[in-house]
């Protein structure tokens, strides 16, 4: 019985002396997570085949020129870059050239060929690459003004057999540039940026199409290799004799849009 | 680190507080006028543990991301029965970001695309609006960034104390003020001064590195 007691009276006291400590606290754990999706928009407003007909010799002399025919909105997570790559089936092979899907005539004159380069369309672009500190090429951008007197290559379209590979710094960019350090940042043309939103953004470019067949139709506006640089395609360099084929081409621009 | 305590009646709670770099931790008074068994007093929440932010589209990171009423809490708080004196509560929030080498940014779990655009996001871009029927938390119904310093062990957020009440017993009658941080329960009467509802919402914009990235938050009801 003695036992017992002592016992007893041991339990007690621990339960009193920790009553006594005892201190108030008890947590709730919550985890949040955010998963930051990078999403790059392009849209591209306007009619998705831009036709040029000659059936005049005006227009063989003077060209077209086809205002306004692509307006080009980005909106983007991520810092990006937006380039023109001119493409074609041909170029798929390797040969920088538009596709020939009907000539018309007799097509027998040796001199009519059908190897016209994609150089020859020229593009313009209604603001300037504002992010070109790393380029390397004469020209940095299509913002060059369409004139008679503009200098070859200014214009001419990139033209490319791996439009999905990022242009060198030699080449055209619309906004930014191949340098990592040449960037357009995130945002939107939907948004308030720099004083500007809407098509007066670094985040919206109305694009223009040229084409000079000249007369003979031997594209004095075509250079050689992918478009910046001032040396003539071959069509008209090497002999005056050759001219274009009469005929339907048809060759592509893709718009591509990538993160820095 | 673990702490034990030890309730009245004899049941052992056992809490771990983390308190390596990138944590913060609970802060434990040295009071004990409040009753620390679990039956008695507690911070209960059966609201899911896990808020997922998923932003897939233009318009998300423009306009962010809102989950209202995600997190709810509920407190009961006695008195320490071999105690004379008065028993003061206070509710904080703490944040962790786990392995995360700087104590400024959110946990990266992995990234996405090149990772050259941008930075890690910030904590301070989660943003938190914390009420109940009495509208006691401290900045409360607002939506604030609380945690807008660099984490180091007790960097807490207060959303109940003493030296911050607001008592409001004009806002009905599950509001009688002066239980704002004394004895109660959320099954009582005053039951509006001891339930807190938390919202959250993050709005990234467009200067963070895209990836998934994790932080953890923690409420602790601790003796003021």
């Amino acid at each position: 019985m003695k036992k017992f007691i002592l016992s007893a009276s041991v339990v007690a006291a621990m339960l009193a002396g920790t009553n006594a400590k005892a201190q108030l606290l008890d947590e709730q754990n919550v985890t949040v997570t955010m998963d930051l999706q990078p999403i790059l928009q392009l849209n591209m407003n306007g009619s998705q085949n831009v036709d040029f007909v000659f059936d005049q010799i005006s227009e063989y002399v003077g060209g077209i020129t086809q205002y306004g025919a692509t307006n080009l909105q980005v909106s983007s997570t991520v810092s990006w870059d937006l380039y023109a790559a001119g493409f074609s089936s041909n170029a798929s092979g390797g040969s920088l050239l538009w596709d020939n899907q009907v000539e018309y005539g007799a097509s027998a004159d040796p001199n009519a060929v059908t190897t016209l380069p994609l150089t020859l369309l020229e593009l313009h672009q209604d603001k300037i690459n504002s992010s070109v500190a790393g380029a390397t090429g004469t020209y940095a951008d299509y913002f060059q003004a369409f004139n008679s007197t503009a200098p070859l290559g200014s214009n001419a379209v990139y033209a490319t057999s791996a439009p999905y590979t990022k242009p060198a710094a030699t080449e055209k960019f619309i906004a930014g540039h191949n340098a990592t350090s040449d960037f357009i940042a995130g945002g939107s043309y939907l948004i308030l940026g720099g004083g500007f939103v809407g098509n007066g953004s670094n985040y919206s470019y109305t694009m223009d199409y040229r084409i000079i067949p000249g007369l003979p139709a031997v594209f004095p506006r075509a250079t050689s290799g992918s478009g910046n640089n001032t040396t003539s395609a071959a069509l008209n360099a090497t002999t005056t004799t050759l001219y274009a084929q009469p005929g339907v081409y048809t060759m592509n621009v893709k718009y591509v849009l990538v993160e820095n | 680190m673990k702490i034990g305590a030890v309730g009245a009646e004899g049941q052992p709670v056992s809490i771990g507080v983390n308190a390596v770099t990138g944590s913060a931790a609970c802060v434990i008074s040295a009071s004990t006028e409040c009753d620390a068994n679990p039956a008695n007093s507690a911070l209960v929440m059966n609201t899911t543990t896990n808020k997922e932010f998923i932003f897939d589209s233009f318009s998300k990171y423009n306009g962010g991301l809102t989950i209202n009423g995600s997190t709810i809490l509920k407190v009961k708080v006695a008195d320490n029965p071999l105690s004379g004196g008065v028993c003061k509560w206070k509710l904080q929030m703490a944040v962790s970001n786990g392995t995360s080498p700087d104590d400024t940014e959110w946990e990266t779990l992995f990234s996405y695309g090149s990772g050259s655009s941008g930075s890690k996001p910030t904590l301070d871009i989660l943003q938190a609006r914390i009420d109940n029927g009495c509208h006691t938390p401290q900045n409360a119904g607002v939506y604030i960034s609380p945690f807008t310093t660099s984490l180091s062990p007790g960097n807490t957020v207060d959303i109940i104390n003493t030296a911050f009440l607001t008592i409001n017993p004009g806002a009905g009658a599950a509001c009688s003020g002066g239980e704002t941080n004394g004895v109660g329960t959320y099954l009582g009467l005053d039951y509006s001064e001891y339930s807190f509802v938390i919202d959250y919402r993050i709005v990234p914009g467009f200067d963070y590195l895209p990836g998934r990235y994790e932080i953890s938050i923690k409420f602790c009801l601790t003796e003021d």
